[in-house]
C-alpha cells in the first residue's frame, strides 16, 4: 500500500466521472450544510495515474464545494489502483454504506442530546420530519381509545338502553327523517 | 418515491385545517371537490394525481352504454383542461368496455388535452401491452393491485421486472394502491398511492411515523375508539410525515 498524498486543489481542476451511477442532487444541500458547519473534513478521492484528476469517490462533496463557492478542497490522490479496481471502488464506496443500519435507540439518544444542548439538528442531515418522527414519544393510546372501564360501561348502557354517548362515541345520533325520533346507530 | 395520499375528499375539516403543505394528493374525478381544487390553486396541495373514477361509476350500471362512456370521457377531458391538470390516468375500464375501447379513449384524451395521460396497465392486458406503454408514455401505472385484486401479494415480486422495463425505456412508474408498509422500500416505484391513513379509524389502527418507518398500533382489546376525527387527524399527519420521508429516499 502506497502512502497517501493529500493536497488542496481548486474544485474546477477535478473531473467528475461521467458514468457515475449515483443520483446525488438531493444530497448536495445537506452535504453543503455539513461542510459549512464542520469544514471539509473528508477529502475527495481522485485518480492520479490513469485518468488524471478524475474523481473516484466524492462527487457529492465536489458539487457541495461548488455550491458553497469554495476555492480549495482537500484531495487524496491515488496511483496504486488499476482502472478496473477504480471502476469497482466507485460502486463499493457507495454500496457498502447501504449495509449499515441505524440503532434506533442510540440514534434517538444522540439526537436528543444534541437537541437538549441547543444544536440545530438540521446540520445532522436529518430533515425536520425525520427528527419529529424519531424524537416523538410513543403514541398514548388513551388519546384515541376509552379505558376498558369506560368502554365496558358504555357497552352496558347500550345494552340496557340508557346509553347517552358523549360526542364522538362510536355510535352516532340519527334522526329519523319520517317520524323525527332520535336514535343511536 | 412519491407517496400520494388518497381518499381525502370526505375529510374537508382535516385537510382545510392542516397547517402544512401537502406534497402529493391523489383524487378521482368522480369524487374531487371544489375545496380540493381551491387548495390546489392556493398551492396548499402541490401535486395532484387525477384518477378518473370511471370504473367506480360505470360498474354501477347494469348495461354498458357507449354513449354514457363517451359523455364521461368528455367531462373528464373538460375537467383536465379547465383545471390545467398535468398528471391524470387513463380510463382503465377494460372490464366494462374492453381494451380496444380503452385504447381509443386514451388516444382521444391525449389528443384533446394536448398532454399524455398515464396508462394504467392491468395484468389481463399482457406483457406486450406493458412494453408498448413503457415505450410510448413518460409515466405509466400498474392497476389491479388492491381493489380488484388482479395481482396477488405473492406476485408482487414481478413488479421488480416491470419497474426495470419501465425505467429502461425512460418511463416513470406508479403502483396504484401499492403501500405494503413492510416491503414498500424494496420496490423502486417512482410513486404509489394509499388511502390507508383514513382506514385507520374504521379498524382502530393508530399510525406513527418513527423517523424512517411508519408503524401501526392496533386497537387494544376491550377498548372502544374515541371520536373518529381525532384518530383521522392524527393518522393523516403521520402519513404526511411518511410522505415527506419517502420523497427523499432513493431506493435503488
Amino acid at each position: 500500500m502506497s502512502d497517501i498524498r493529500l493536497e488542496y486543489v481548486t474544485p474546477e481542476s477535478l473531473i467528475p466521472y461521467v458514468k457515475n451511477p449515483r443520483k446525488n442532487d438531493a444530497a448536495v444541500e445537506p452535504v453543503a450544510k455539513s461542510i459549512k458547519e464542520f469544514g471539509f473534513k473528508i477529502p475527495i478521492l481522485v485518480d492520479e495515474k490513469h485518468n488524471k484528476n478524475e474523481i473516484i469517490a466524492g462527487h457529492t462533496r465536489l458539487k457541495a464545494a461548488l455550491l458553497l463557492g469554495l476555492e480549495r478542497v482537500p484531495v487524496i490522490f491515488t496511483d496504486d489502483l488499476t482502472p478496473e479496481q477504480i471502476k469497482a471502488l466507485r460502486l463499493t464506496d457507495n454500496k457498502t454504506g447501504e449495509y449499515a443500519e441505524w440503532d434506533r435507540d442510540l440514534l434517538v439518544g444522540e439526537l436528543s442530546d444534541l437537541r437538549d444542548i441547543g444544536i440545530d439538528l438540521d446540520i445532522t442531515g436529518f430533515s425536520a420530519h425525520e427528527v419529529e418522527g424519531f424524537l416523538s414519544e410513543s403514541v398514548d393510546l388513551d388519546d384515541f381509545f376509552y379505558s376498558e372501564e369506560e368502554s365496558a360501561e358504555q357497552v352496558a348502557q347500550m345494552q340496557n338502553g340508557s346509553a347517552n354517548p358523549e360526542p364522538g362515541f362510536n355510535k352516532s345520533k340519527v334522526v329519523c327523517p319520517s317520524c323525527g325520533e332520535e336514535f343511536f346507530a | 418515491m412519491n407517496l400520494y395520499l388518497a381518499g381525502t375528499s370526505a375529510f374537508p375539516k382535516i385537510l382545510k385545517a392542516y397547517p402544512h403543505t401537502i406534497d402529493f394528493l391523489l383524487e378521482s374525478f368522480y369524487y374531487i371537490t371544489p375545496w380540493q381544487l381551491e387548495m390546489l390553486r392556493n398551492k396548499k396541495i402541490k401535486t395532484l394525481l387525477l384518477d378518473s373514477g370511471a370504473f367506480t361509476l360505470l360498474q354501477t350500471y347494469s348495461t354498458y352504454s357507449e354513449k354514457y362512456v363517451d359523455e364521461f370521457v368528455q367531462k373528464y377531458i373538460d375537467f383536465i383542461n379547465q383545471n390545467d391538470i398535468d398528471l391524470f390516468f387513463e380510463l382503465d375500464i377494460d372490464g366494462i368496455c374492453g381494451l380496444q375501447k380503452v385504447e381509443s379513449i386514451r388516444k382521444r384524451i391525449d389528443k384533446e388535452t394536448g398532454k399524455l395521460c398515464i396508462p394504467a396497465w392491468h395484468k389481463s392486458r399482457g406483457l406486450d401491452k406493458f412494453l408498448e406503454i413503457a415505450k410510448d408514455y413518460p409515466y405509466i401505472g400498474i392497476g389491479g393491485i388492491i381493489a380488484r385484486k388482479e395481482i396477488k401479494p405473492k406476485e408482487h415480486v414481478h413488479f421488480h421486472k416491470l419497474i426495470e422495463i419501465a425505467h429502461k425505456h425512460g418511463a416513470k412508474i406508479h403502483g396504484l394502491g401499492f403501500t405494503p408498509l413492510k416491503t414498500l422500500n424494496q420496490f423502486n416505484f417512482d410513486s404509489v398511492d394509499s388511502a390507508s391513513w383514513m382506514q385507520g379509524a374504521k379498524s382502530g389502527r393508530v399510525f406513527q411515523f418513527r423517523g424512517n418507518s411508519l408503524i401501526e398500533v392496533t386497537k387494544p382489546e376491550g377498548r372502544r375508539r374515541r371520536h373518529a376525527s381525532i384518530l383521522n387527524s392524527h393518522n393523516f399527519h403521520q402519513w404526511i410525515l411518511f410522505q415527506r420521508y419517502l420523497k427523499g429516499v432513493n431506493h435503488v
